[in-house]
């Protein structure tokens, strides 16, 4: 027996939006002349290794740079306490603070992928588990803390603490605690702490990239491969698309619906996603950006989009669906500009408040017309896992 | 809601499955295996009835042979879940999926329409049934709508299907229900969810739901038995059930409270104990995406096969000992249905068919796309390609 154990979830992608029917159910005979989905694998093999090469491999790169950068500049942090003046020290913080953005930044573009390598070892739930609602990373961290136990931060030893103190939003907490400075003399070893969680991102990220290279890639490309993670090249699409459309739910329904509550009297900015680094928004944006880019098939990293219908998701689409779609991001973007930041406050008054749920209602636009484009290009991301009873 | 497992506790596992995955095999599931001659016979004559929609959002009873092959097709008035097959006469009885408004029976041989049910006024049909083992008595699950309370309601054949018998299920939203080998009790899967038609299919009772399993004599309706899960685990619904030669029942629940608990969703139970939860590697929990779709023991009863289909999970699980035995990725798979001691045949919303082989512990398709139109030997088009719905029966 060879169990397969190792699965993850992004916990936050139980999606139950019911539409995927509806949606099918609005197809025109006109529209449904187009090619099934297996009449044009070739195709989708073709998106799916662009995709795969352009989007997630630079994305899952850029983030094994940034948490190398945050293990670098950790250390030189904690070594800064020891033995500069205060001003140096603060300046270190700030350069702390600035690594631990990049990083999260870059989680954030890549935050949508919840499938492949992230799924070994709680990986997700490691780098950022969110939300939080038990505090388990308070309770985990300051175990961490006063414990004191070296062992604890070796390799090995790291292995075995609790995931939620294994990422970024423990980092976070180090960082943006009130009075930080004073807190890092008054417990010294949470600064070994801090150092050993960066080392873990870095670790780990860096293990992402080289697994999604040398594991993942390859089963694009042959998507039909025996023992391979996938039955075929539609197989392999779905997986790939799944992560474009769903997490806009997700960053609807966590990351604004449920801090936004029903009302503006009942809204609560701890729980956004960011809240202690005030980066809430920047979150949403990046998150936005990203799947922008997927859809465009821009390359990230690249510095100038491409026009042309001739890239990525798009070369499988209708020129109305794509402008369809296109025009739903603008508007999502145009209502994250219009959000004063922080987030944090912004949802405490009546306009931000206002705009947040408008923004709200404008993820859901835009996932109805990407879930309805890809379904029209013959790919059904779920039927019975869209809505089960 | 409090978490039930301590994450860490998996690590060791979790490195293992690392090493397995970059040797590329531990997402095997499409390894290919081959079925005796005896077995491959078997296996052609068998007819499968499910529930589907097309992509035009169109609903259909399908009649198909384990190959893919439509043999016949009904249309619908909406969608339906479940269908199962009389057990002497070629009858089909296929269930509306809640809140149900009719019940088809229908030729299994020529997918022609029989008779249709509908509810009596003030109740709908909960998506589930079952003929009494004499083969006499519709039983089905169903809501009275006024009081959201579950009933069990009793319609003989005989009669033309008028209903002789009604009870309460004991519980709000009852769901599966199964007979004990005696022919006399009826195990009810009661949800615990409240829903009512003028709120579509909206789910009302979040905060206070308390999912029960419940007997019943089939004759009086009197309460036989009533199971909770503990307080801690009341938006556990316990929705769809399969009972073995034993009387063992495996449960598979979905779960309602917070889409980032983690809780079990497999357990067992046994008249006059207590039900057990099954324990499984938090990964393979948290990959069931807090929910199950179907779940079926095999011809022997040891083995029971549950369908994660928002985790595209097929688990498998040994009853006997109470473990996890086998987990595969499979695409929005959620109707499973045994296939003798050999395994299962399981069915996707990507229109897939696929056979779970208990010995092998591999998964292979059957049937790559069932058609309405039975094309063979090219790709059908897209309005009639087919998504399985929820639960597949089979017959020889």
């Amino acid at each position: 027996m060879h169990l397969v154990y190792i699965l993850l979830i992004y916990l936050l992608s139980i999606g139950s939006v019911a539409y995927a029917n509806e949606v099918a159910a609005k197809l025109t005979n006109n529209q449904t002349k187009r090619l099934t989905a297996d009449q044009n694998e070739s195709a989708w093999r073709k998106f799916n290794i662009t995709t795969v090469k352009d989007y997630v491999i630079p994305a899952y790169k850029k983030l094994a740079m940034t948490n190398n950068d945050l293990y670098l500049v950790t250390q030189s942090f904690c070594h800064t306490l020891i033995s500069s003046n205060k001003d140096q020290k603060k300046a270190e913080l700030q350069i702390a603070k600035d690594a631990f953005h990049n990083s999260m930044d870059a989680w954030q573009y890549i935050q949508n992928i919840n499938f492949g390598p992230i799924e070994i070892g709680l990986r997700h739930h490691s780098i950022q588990f969110w939300p939080d609602k038990k505090n388990h990373i308070g309770k985990q961290l300051n175990k961490l803390i006063t414990g004191g136990d070296v062992n604890a931060l070796t390799v090995d030893g790291f292995e075995r603490n609790s995931i939620s103190v294994k990422g970024l939003p423990a980092i976070e907490r180090l960082l943006f605690q009130k009075g930080a400075l004073e807190q890092f003399k008054n417990k010294p070893f949470s600064c070994e702490v801090l150092q050993g969680i960066s080392r873990y991102l870095s670790d780990t990220s860096a293990s992402l990239h080289d697994e999604w290279l040398t594991t993942m890639l390859p089963q694009f490309k042959d998507a039909k491969q025996l023992d391979g993670y996938f039955e075929d090249d539609i197989d392999a699409a779905t997986a790939l698309l799944k992560t474009l459309v769903e997490p806009i739910e997700i960053i609807r329904d966590l990351k604004l619906d449920r801090p936004l509550g029903s009302q503006l009297d009942k809204s609560k900015y701890k729980r956004l996603e960011s809240w202690r680094s005030q980066r809430s928004l920047l979150n949403l944006q990046l998150n936005i950006q990203s799947l922008e880019l997927f859809f465009m098939g821009t390359e990230v990293g690249a510095s100038s989009k491409t026009t042309g219908n001739d890239k990525g998701l798009r070369l499988l689409l209708t020129e109305s669906e794509i402008v369809d779609i296109q025009n739903n991001f603008k508007i999502v973007k145009d209502e994250l500009h219009e959000i004063q930041a922080p987030l944090e406050e912004a949802i405490l008054t009546v306009s931000g408040y206002q705009t947040a749920k408008s923004l709200s209602i404008s993820l859901t636009q835009l996932h109805k017309s990407l879930e309805g484009a890809i379904t029209h290009s013959g790919i059904r991301l779920g039927f019975n896992s869209r809505d089960g009873d | 809601m409090a978490f039930v497992w301590v994450l860490t506790a998996e690590m060791e596992t979790n490195l293992f499955s690392r090493r397995e995955f970059l040797k590329g095999i531990a997402y095997s599931a499409l390894a290919p295996y081959s079925l005796s001659a005896a077995m491959k016979e078997e296996v052609n004559k068998l007819q499968l009835y499910s529930a589907a929609t097309d992509f035009n959002g169109d609903h259909w009873l399908v009649i198909s042979n384990i190959k893919g092959e439509k043999l016949n097709k009904l249309r619908l008035p909406s969608r339906a879940h479940q269908v199962f097959k009389h057990s002497s006469l070629e009858m089909l009885c296929v269930v509306a999926r809640r809140p149900g408004k009719y019940i088809s029976l229908v030729h299994s041989k020529t997918g022609t329409l029989i008779k249709t049910l509908f509810p009596s006024a003030g109740y709908h049909f909960y998506g589930h049934g079952l003929f009494s083992n004499d083969g006499r008595y519709l039983v089905t699950s169903e809501n009275h709508i006024e009081s959201a309370e579950g009933r069990i309601a009793v319609r003989d054949r005989l009669s033309g299907f008028e209903i002789v018998n009604q009870f309460p299920s004991h519980g709000i939203g009852p769901h599966e229900i199964k007979l004990t080998t005696d022919g006399q009790t009826l195990v009810v899967a009661n949800g615990g969810i409240k829903t009512h038609p003028g709120n579509g299919r909206a789910k009302l009772n979040l905060s206070t739901m308390r999912p029960s399993l419940v007997y019943l004599n089939l004759s009086t309706g009197k309460l036989l038995e009533k199971k909770r899960l503990p307080t801690s685990l009341h938006q556990l619904s316990i929705r769809h059930i399969d009972i073995n030669h034993l009387d063992q029942v495996v449960i598979a629940m979905q779960y309602q409270g917070d889409r980032t608990d983690q809780v079990p969703l497999m357990a067992v139970h046994s008249r006059g104990e207590d039900i057990r939860l099954l324990n499984a590697p938090v990964n393979t929990y948290l990959a069931m995406k807090h929910y199950c779709g179907s779940v079926c023991f095999d011809a022997s009863g040891k083995f029971a096969a549950a369908t994660s289909p928002k985790g595209d999970r097929l688990t498998i699980w040994d009853i006997s000992k109470e473990q996890l035995i086998d987990e595969v990725r499979c695409r929005d798979a959620c109707g499973v249905a045994a296939l003798d001691n050999q395994g299962f045949v399981v069915t996707s919303g990507t229109g897939k068919l696929y056979h779970y082989s208990i010995k092998h512990k591999a998964v292979q398709t059957l049937a790559s796309f069932v058609s309405l139109n039975q094309v063979i030997n090219e790709p059908p088009n897209l309005p009639e390609r087919m998504a399985w719905d929820n639960h597949l029966s089979i017959s020889t």
